[in-house]
C-alpha cells in the first residue's frame, strides 16, 4: 500500500485551458460588477458577498450535515486513517479529518476552506465496494483536490454564478411586483428587464466556464491521485467500478428485453447538452487519461 | 449473396448492410485493431410456441440446404435457459461466418420468422498488454437497431460485470465504419452465452 510517489510532470495543456478558463470567468465578472455598479445594485453585490462568505467559511460542516457524514477518529477507523496519513504526508499537506457518510452510494470528497481545515469523507458504500488499494487511489485523488485548493479556487470561481442567481430572483420579483422603476427617467420596467437579461446570460456562460474549469481540475486531481500512489491504473478501476453501479448502460439482458418488447424511451436531454454543463468529466475519458498514465510509466 | 441490394447508409442501416459493412473492415479489425476471429458467430432467435423447437429447428435446416453456399454441417443449435435458440456458425474466417449468419438471417425473413430474431454475436479475441491477458470481446448486432452494440463481459457470467471502458473504445474506434450504436442506454448484455463445444 505504501507506494513510493512518482512526479508525471504538469500537464501544460490542461493548465493552458484551466488558465484560458479562468481569464475568461475574470473578464466576465469584471462586466458584470461594471454592469452592476452602473445599476446602482452595489448593495445586492455586498449583501451576496457576505452571504457567500459565510457560507464559504462554514462549508466543510454544512456538507458534512447534509451528506451525513461524521467524522471519525483514528480508534474507529485506523486503516482509513493510515491511509490518510501516508498520503497527506508524500502530497505534502496537513493531515485532513477522516469521515464517512452513511450512505450506499459510492461516493467521496473533500472541503474545506483551506488545507488546514480540510476533510475528506468517504461512503460507507464506497469502502465496502472498493479493493484497499482503489479506495486508496481515491483518497488520493481527494487529497489532490486539496492540496490544489481546489474547494477555494472553486468557490472564488463560482462566486459571481451564485451573485447573478441571487440577482435573476431579485430582479425577477421586482419586474412582477413593478417596484424599482421610475428612478431613471420612468424606464424601470425596461431597467428591470435589461437587468434580468444580463443576469441571465452571465448566470448560463458562468455555470458553463465553472463546469468546465471544475471538470479541467478533476483531471488535473486524478494526475495527482497517480502521482501519489504511482499506480494510473487503480484510480482507473475504482472509477470504473464506481461508473458501473450508476452509469446508464443497461442491465438487462437483450433477450429478457426483446422477448418482453421492451422499447425504452431515451432521456429528453442529450448527453452532450449535460456534458456541458457537467462539473465532472466522463468517467470513460478519465479512465482513458489515467491509462495514458500508466502507458508513460512502462 | 445476402447483400443483394447493396450496402446502405450508416445512419439509417438495413440488416444485411450493416453485415456487409462489418465484411468491408475485415481487415481494419483484425489487422488495425488486433481483435482475432474467435472462430465462430451466432444467431440469437426468440422461443416460439412450447413444443415448436425441433419443428423451428427443422425448417431452418431444410431451408440452409438449399443454400449451396453454407454447409449445413457446420449449422449448431443450441437452447439456453431463457429457451431462446442460438444457430450457430463455425469458422475461423470472418467472412464465412458473416456469409453463414447471412442465409441464416436470409432464411428467417423469407419463412416469416424474422420477427424473432433477437440478433447475432460476432466474437473477437483481443490481448491486453496493459493487463497481460486475453479477453472475449463480442459485437451483437441488434435486430431491432439494425445496429451493432459492444459488449465485454469480465469474469464470470454470475458476477455480471462488463469492461465499460474497453467497450467504449470498440464503438468509437469502430463508429465511422459500421453502423454501431451510439446510446449507450442500448447497449443491452448477454449475459452467459453459450460457447460451441
Amino acid at each position: 500500500m505504501n507506494n513510493p510517489s512518482i512526479s508525471f510532470g504538469p500537464d501544460r495543456q490542461l493548465q493552458a485551458r484551466m488558465a484560458i478558463t479562468m481569464l475568461l470567468l475574470g473578464v466576465l465578472y469584471a462586466v458584470f460588477v461594471v454592469f452592476l455598479l452602473q445599476l446602482g445594485a452595489a448593495f445586492a453585490l455586498i449583501f451576496v458577498s457576505v452571504m457567500v462568505l459565510i457560507q464559504f467559511w462554514m462549508s466543510d460542516r454544512m456538507i458534512l450535515a447534509t451528506m451525513h457524514a461524521k467524522v471519525v477518529s483514528e480508534a474507529e477507523e485506523p486503516e482509513l486513517h493510515l491511509m490518510v496519513t501516508n498520503l497527506s504526508t508524500k502530497a505534502g499537506i496537513p493531515k485532513p479529518r477522516v469521515a464517512i457518510a452513511n450512505m450506499a452510494v459510492p461516493n467521496a470528497f473533500a472541503a474545506g476552506r483551506s488545507q488546514k481545515h480540510a476533510t475528506v469523507a468517504v461512503t460507507k458504500g464506497l469502502v465496502e465496494m472498493l479493493t484497499k488499494s482503489q479506495l486508496e487511489a481515491v483518497l488520493a485523488h481527494e487529497i489532490s483536490h486539496i492540496k490544489s485548493r481546489d474547494v477555494q479556487v472553486m468557490t472564488y470561481a463560482s462566486f459571481f454564478a451564485v451573485v447573478a442567481s441571487s440577482l435573476m430572483s431579485f430582479f425577477f420579483f421586482m419586474g412582477l411586483f413593478g417596484g424599482f422603476g421610475g428612478r431613471r427617467g420612468g424606464s424601470g420596467g425596461s431597467y428591470i428587464m435589461v437587468a434580468y437579461i444580463v443576469t441571465i446570460v452571465v448566470w448560463v456562460l458562468s455555470q458553463i466556464l465553472v463546469a468546465t474549469l471544475s471538470r479541467y481540475r478533476e483531471f488535473s486531481a486524478d494526475r495527482g491521485a497517480a502521482s501519489l500512489t504511482a499506480r494510473p491504473l487503480e484510480l482507473a478501476s475504482a472509477l470504473d467500478r464506481i461508473s458501473s453501479t450508476v452509469s446508464k448502460v443497461p442491465k438487462n439482458d437483450l433477450r429478457k428485453v426483446e422477448t418482453m418488447n421492451a422499447f425504452f424511451i431515451m432521456p429528453a436531454i442529450g448527453d452532450s447538452l449535460a456534458s456541458f454543463f457537467s462539473t465532472h468529466p466522463s468517467t470513460m475519458r478519465r479512465i482513458e487519461e489515467l491509462r495514458k498514465l500508466a502507458a508513460s510509466m512502462k | 449473396m445476402w447483400n443483394l441490394f447493396g450496402k446502405g447508409s450508416l445512419s439509417n442501416p438495413s440488416w444485411n448492410s450493416s453485415l456487409a459493412y462489418l465484411e468491408e473492415n475485415k481487415t481494419f479489425i483484425e489487422v488495425e485493431l488486433a481483435t482475432k476471429n474467435s472462430g465462430f458467430a451466432a444467431v440469437i432467435v426468440r422461443a416460439g410456441e412450447v413444443g415448436d423447437a425441433e419443428n423451428f429447428k427443422n425448417r431452418i435446416i431444410d431451408a440452409l440446404r438449399n443454400h449451396n453456399e453454407i454447409n449445413v454441417a457446420t449449422v449448431k443449435f443450441k437452447d439456453d435457459e431463457l429457451g431462446t435458440t442460438w444457430i450457430f456458425v463455425e469458422d475461423q474466417d470472418l467472412s464465412q461466418n458473416l456469409a453463414g449468419i447471412g442465409i441464416i438471417i436470409h432464411v428467417l425473413e423469407s419463412n416469416d420468422l424474422y420477427d424473432r430474431l433477437i440478433g447475432a454475436i460476432f466474437p473477437f479475441d483481443w490481448f491486453d498488454s496493459l493487463r497481460e491477458k486475453s479477453i472475449r470481446l463480442y459485437w451483437i448486432f441488434q435486430s431491432r437497431l439494425n445496429r451493432f452494440t459492444p459488449f465485454v463481459p469480465v469474469g464470470d457470467s454470475e458476477d455480471r460485470l462488463r469492461d465499460q471502458p474497453l467497450e467504449t473504445r470498440m464503438e468509437k474506434a469502430m463508429r465511422k465504419r459500421i453502423p454501431t450504436e451510439k446510446k449507450i442506454s442500448e447497449w443491452y448484455p448477454i449475459w452467459g452465452i453459450p460457447q460451441l463445444d
